[in-house]
């Protein structure tokens, strides 16, 4: 019996957002990045048409909001821009994301309205993990991804629930689970080491995990309806 | 492996790893075979795993327009020596050509609108006023007719032909006719109706001859002014409109 994400049959079957391998940076990649150094903005386009998709991705799961999405991903680009010369190799789309991931951020501290609402409160977990909440939702048929089609309402659901999780947590979720970066590329993207990002995972799963459990009565009632009838033929 | 651990973060941060496939061989046998026994575990394990998933099968939102950043290009006259060492630099003229068109029309075809406009407006005030001017010499005219005609009849008669003077009356003569009426200060329309009513019931050819005399004799004055401000509104127009075509042609 092993459980490891590799081994395991229903992780097989990668959707669209998921994890991929450690990306470096290939030729023709390079010598795009290589021009952008030089203040050629059409290369750079080319690296944009490349990475827009995940960089607006990123800012839109942070947010959770298109508009503020598509100005922090404008602007996020300009900066990338701006920096290019100071990229020193390794995964581009990783490098970018870095200077995305600030941009939200930047935009966090600048929209806070409640200055007494520090960062700190945000990165800081609510350890509010209640006892059973694992098995609970380990069993719900619910929940279950292989047969939850993810309609709108579930979507906004997890999305509210990664709206709750502290920035950091977010971050690291939303890199691994959503861009599927490898923890060494989370790491560097998110300036921290190995251990922290792999705790930041574990709280933010956990966390989103609690956050779907006490908010199973949103669900669409096709669900529900489903599970009841599960329950009455069982 | 102690039990206590379970639901400990650092338990719970080796469980998501296993699922990322970040352990090491080592840590993935140890948890491997800890999972075999440990139902706890197991349940942690599955619901981490099913919280992942779910991110994983939310769908890529809809990039709502292209991010890419504006081509150099030497549409900005005044800017294209600087070279292009930031991307701020770069950005900001470039940002400004899809906008400057639409703005650049708009405010340069402003002026020649506004112009347009008054010039239209002083032609119709002034075609107006030339009007009301020549209307005002032709009724004051009938009416010192129809007063010395009415004179020699009876009164009742005069009520009804005050009435259609009334209207162009007072544009004219409020001027000459508040003077004569002590009691009335209102301006425009009451001149004409205060002098009508006494007419009308008191009926004393006194004032019936009066008046018209002194209409006819002192709105002389104001009727030349307004027809000269007629024709000064339509000269000042037919210049804007001129203007405005030169203005036109040129942009």
């Amino acid at each position: 019996m092993s459980f490891g994400k590799g081994s395991q049959g229903d992780r097989g079957a990668t959707p669209p957002g998921g994890r991929q391998p450690p990306e470096h940076t290939g030729d023709a990649e390079a010598l795009l990045i290589a021009r952008s150094r030089r203040g050629d903005t059409t290369a750079f386009n080319q690296l944009i048409l490349l990475h827009q998709q995940a960089v607006y991705t990123l800012a839109y799961r942070m947010l959770g909001d298109p508009d503020t999405a598509a100005d922090i991903t404008q602007e996020a680009l300009f900066a990338a821009f701006r920096a290019v010369a100071s990229f020193r190799g390794g995964s581009f789309r990783a490098w970018l994301l870095r200077i995305a991931s600030n941009a939200c951020f930047d935009y966090w501290r600048r929209s806070r309205r409640r200055p007494g609402e520090s960062l700190e409160a945000l990165t800081e977990p609510d350890s509010s993990h209640e006892e059973g909440q694992a098995q609970q939702f380990a069993d719900d048929e619910r929940w279950n991804p292989e047969t939850l089609a993810l309609r709108v309402e579930v979507q906004e659901l997890i999305q509210a629930g990664l709206a709750r999780l502290p920035l950091e947590q977010r971050l690291a979720v939303i890199l691994s689970d959503i861009q599927g970066l490898p923890y060494e590329e989370i790491a560097s993207a998110t300036n921290a080491t190995l251990g922290t990002v792999k705790s930041r995972i574990a709280r933010g799963r956990a966390q989103l995990r609690d956050y779907l459990l006490q908010h199973a009565e949103l669900l669409p009632r096709a669900y529900r309806l489903k599970e009841e009838k599960g329950r009455e033929n069982g | 492996m102690e039990h206590s651990e379970h639901t400990g973060d650092q338990q719970r941060a080796q469980l998501s790893a296993l699922l990322d496939n970040e352990l090491s061989e080592q840590e993935r046998a140890d948890l491997e075979a800890h999972l075999q026994t440990c139902t706890d575990c197991r349940a942690e394990l599955e619901s981490l795993r099913r919280a992942s998933a779910l991110l994983r099968a939310l769908p890529q939102p809809i990039l709502p327009r292209n991010f890419m950043l504006p081509v150099a290009a030497p549409a900005v006259p005044e800017k294209p020596l600087h070279a292009l060492p930031t991307a701020r630099q770069v950005s900001e003229p470039e940002r400004r050509p899809p906008a400057l068109p639409a703005t650049r029309g708009f405010n340069q075809r402003r002026p020649v609108r506004a112009l347009q406009w008054l010039s239209s407006i002083a032609a119709v005030l002034g075609i107006v006023s030339l009007l009301s001017s020549g209307f005002s010499t032709l009724s004051s005219q009938q009416r010192t007719v129809g007063s010395v005609v009415q004179n020699s009849a009876s009164a009742p008669g005069y009520g009804g032909d005050a009435r259609p003077t009334a209207p162009t009356h007072p544009v004219v003569s409020p001027p000459t006719t508040q003077p004569g009426v002590i009691s009335t200060p209102a301006p425009t329309e009451r001149p004409g109706t205060t002098s009508a009513t006494p007419v009308g019931t008191q009926g004393t050819p006194v004032v019936q001859q009066a008046e018209p005399g002194q209409s006819s004799g002192a709105s002389s004055e104001p009727l030349l002014s307004i027809t000269g401000l007629g024709v000064l509104l339509l000269i000042l127009s037919a210049s804007g409109f001129a203007i405005a075509w030169v203005l036109r042609r040129r942009w």
